[in-house]
């Protein structure tokens, strides 16, 4: 079975370089990652899984800010990243993200 | 343009809307100090009093607050007063907006964060200190407003400024305009696609609330936070094709959309809003608004693919994301995000706010949803009621930006203009080397078919032009030239296909260097039209750029300097003071020929070159010593000048027409007509 985790970069990204891991395997890397702030929302991708359960890592340069988390891909597929007060926090959620 | 609308003007009684209170004596007291006594009630225009009939009971007293207008001198003031009413937020703020013949300009704002408000004879009496976006010489600002029951008419507020020391400044006798802070226009469209109502109103208490019942439309929350919102008429549905053939909108699309349906659309600051009810963004259903416009904030959009439906809670989201992306236009950020604002402000995450998001809130969106009382907290609304103008209007500073990059006295759009006249400026060269001299082209057009009367004198040297400069560093300054010319002021007909163009070097005048820093330059120039009217031309951008190699390096040192600036603006100079700078022009043109800001050195030296010099010397016979022209030297300087591609025509044809009068006032006809006809081509291709 394929799971989809959807992963959304948040708050507090000013042009930073991020590299996300699966698993310890780099799965998605970008430049000059910036939060729009009319919308606090930065970039948001998507990984097909075949497990329920992986391993979400993320890397932000500069900074050396690196943050792991096990995810639940099963029961919550959306994860969303922010840095906050110098640190990444990574938090699932069962429910898709808004914006406005 | 005037100066300080603070300090006392000589102010005609025609100019005053209302007529001037007489002398109030009113000790002036800050925030802080006991209430003030006495003082005198302004006069109003009235008819014969009727005899004063003894009412049995006291009637209840009418609002202060509200908006109010007057005139003082060639300031138009509009004045906000929140001391009372809905949620009131101890504020006096205010706009001046600098009047000059048929322009109409905005010059500055200011705000008084602490008030001290005493009920007096004279009437309620709120004064305190202000900040003002401009140095104001009186800032402690004084508003006297008499009470008045609720079935009489509100009364003016007399508005005096007063210096620290009490010394009294302008005074305007505004009338009363509106119970409202802001008044705009909502333009609101729809998208073909979207299915099924557009949202109307929602009763608040339809769910669980944390204010009280009663139903809101977006025009009635903004009411409550005492912006007049006025709805103007949309234009027929929008065509779903506008957002291309993937029919999901991006924000650009969205902005061609704005531009072609918006009555109001503009670039310069206005009080109109512009929504679109569009079904999905291209991010996503989970996209529920945008402010798509952050350079300008004048139009926002929102997609009912997310928030669509007709149920309470539905409706709920549709109220919430309207009046949310309306509050983005007013330049308000997310409640986590105030600290991201420039100047910062302070996070509020667990506000109760329109601006949060209610998934975010701490506990959740339902503890969000049963403690919202649909209301913007205190300093949202002081910001959206008396924020400084260009902190709030549509088209003023950028999302997120609250401070003023430029000031606002020499940077302002007009807010009307009806001289009739187009004035434009251009860079010659839109990208300068450091040190490299900045000239700036300017032409004024007519655009009344049947003419208007203008002076030519389009040089700011003379008093005809102003210019301002907004720098890198965010300071705005006035271009002072080194010398004044006083030019008489004879009249021409502007005729609709007629133009006017001139070019003027502004890198050194008397403020000194005024592009010294590699960096985005802004650049503003007044045309004073003979009705008075301050014809303001288009903000043109300048980019000053670091030296890119040793030799750009080198130039640009010795171009930079006091005394090369001052040989540039007067065009060469023979004077002792003037020998650095020369010196330095002279190493320019011997190890760098051919650099291209060799040629402006051949221009100036050619210039001075043909022409005589005069310097007084106590040895010499009458104590004048006369440098004769060199006009061979000229010669070759100003052809050399002419193959310089960085240099404009206009200018190369200046000096062959410096160069051609020097030769015939020397008898060489020859050489005067060569000269001149080099002129004559130069000329026609700049018109060109």
């Amino acid at each position: 079975m394929q799971y989809t985790l959807h992963i959304a970069l948040h708050d507090g990204f000013t042009g930073q370089a991020v590299t996300v891991t699966i698993d310890g395997r780099e799965v998605w890397r970008r430049d000059d990652i910036r939060t729009d702030l009319r919308i606090s929302r930065a970039a948001a991708f998507d990984i097909e899984t075949a497990q329920p359960a992986v391993t979400v890592g993320v890397a932000v340069e500069p900074g050396s800010l690196h943050a792991t988390l096990q995810v639940n891909v099963a029961a919550t597929p959306y994860v969303a990243v922010d840095v906050q007060d110098g640190a990444l926090r990574i938090k699932p959620s069962a429910e898709p993200f808004h914006y406005l | 343009m005037p100066n300080d609308p603070t300090s006392l003007m000589l102010a005609t009684e025609e100019q005053n809307l209302l007529p001037e209170s007489p002398a109030a004596d009113v000790p002036l007291h800050l925030a802080g100090s006991e209430p003030t006594t006495g003082g005198a009630e302004p006069a109003e225009t009235a008819p014969a009093p009727l005899p004063q009939i003894p009412l049995p009971i006291h009637l209840p007293l009418r609002n202060v607050s509200g908006s109010y207008q007057g005139v003082s001198g060639s300031f138009e003031l509009d004045l906000r007063v929140d001391v009372d009413g809905q949620r009131p937020m101890h504020r006096l703020s205010g706009d001046f907006i600098a009047v000059s013949g048929s322009t109409h300009t905005y010059f500055g704002s200011f705000i008084v964060t602490s008030v001290s408000v005493a009920n007096t004879a004279a009437g309620e009496v709120i004064s305190g200190l202000g900040s003002f976006t401009f140095a104001a010489g009186a800032p402690v600002v004084q508003v006297t407003i008499p009470r008045r029951n609720i079935f009489q008419p509100a009364a003016p507020a007399t508005v005096r400024f007063f210096t620290t020391s009490n010394a009294p400044g302008a005074t305007y006798v505004c009338g009363y305009a509106s119970a409202y802070f802001r008044m705009l226009t909502l333009q609101t469209e729809t998208v073909s696609n979207v299915p099924g109502p557009v949202f109307g109103s929602y009763n608040t208490a339809s769910l669980p609330s944390g204010g009280s019942a009663r139903n809101l439309s977006v025009v009635s929350a903004y009411a409550e936070a005492g912006v007049q919102m006025s709805p103007v008429a949309s234009g027929p549905i929008i065509n779903l094709a506008e957002a291309g053939p993937d029919h999901l909108w991006s924000d650009a699309e969205l902005l061609a959309s704005m531009q072609a349906h918006f009555a109001h659309f503009s670039t310069a600051p206005h009080w109109d809003m512009w929504q679109c009810v569009c079904w999905e963004h291209e991010i996503g259903p989970g996209l529920y608004g945008i402010m798509f416009d952050s350079q300008r904030r004048q139009g926002c959009a929102v997609f009912y693919d997310g928030i669509g439906g007709i149920t309470a809670d539905k409706l709920r989201l549709q109220l919430y994301t309207h009046v949310h992306e309306l509050g983005h236009c007013f330049n308000l950020m997310h409640s986590w995000q105030k600290s991201l604002a420039n100047p910062p402000g302070v996070n509020n995450p667990s506000a109760l706010s329109w601006m949060n998001y209610p998934w975010n809130f701490p506990g959740g969106a339902n503890a969000f949803w049963n403690a919202f009382p649909f209301q913007y907290v205190d300093e949202e609304l002081i910001h959206i009621r008396h924020a400084f103008r260009n902190n709030v209007i549509p088209s003023g500073n950028p999302f997120t930006t609250g401070a003023e990059e430029i000031d606002p006295a020499v940077m302002a759009d007009p807010i009307q203009d009806l001289s009739g006249l187009d004035f434009g400026i251009s860079p010659v060269q839109p990208t300068c080397m450091l040190g490299e001299p900045v000239v700036l082209n300017l032409r004024l057009r007519s655009f009344d078919r049947r003419g208007r009367m203008v002076h030519g004198n389009l040089h700011p040297k003379t008093s005809g032009v102003s210019i301002a400069i907004g720098r890198p560093d965010g300071r705005a300054v006035r271009f002072e030239p080194l010398v004044d010319h006083l030019m008489s002021a004879e009249l021409q007909n502007l005729g609709a296909d007629d133009q006017l163009s001139e070019t003027a070097y502004i890198g050194y005048g008397k403020g000194g260097l005024y592009f010294d820093q590699p960096g985005n330059y802004k650049i503003r120039a007044i045309y004073h039209a003979p009705d008075g009217s301050a014809v303001m031309s288009n903000v043109t951008t300048l980019r000053v750029r670091y030296p890119s190699n040793t030799e750009d390096n080198d130039v640009a040192d010795l171009m930079i300097g006091d005394e090369q600036g001052a040989l540039l603006a007067l065009m060469g100079s023979d004077a002792q003071a003037l020998a650095a700078g020369r010196t330095a022009l002279q190493t320019v043109l011997d190890r760098h020929a051919k650099h291209p800001m060799a040629g402006y050195v051949r221009f100036v030296m050619g210039i001075n070159a043909a022409r005589s010099f005069k310097t007084i010397d106590n040895a010499a016979p009458g104590r004048l010593k006369v440098r004769q022209p060199d006009l061979a030297t000229a010669a070759t300087l100003l052809a050399g000048a002419a193959e310089s591609a960085r240099l404009d025509n206009l200018s190369k044809a200046q000096g062959f027409e410096r160069l051609a009068r020097a030769n015939q006032a020397h008898g060489d006809t020859g050489a005067a007509t060569q000269a001149r006809q080099r002129s004559v081509s130069l000329r026609a291709t700049h018109l060109r």
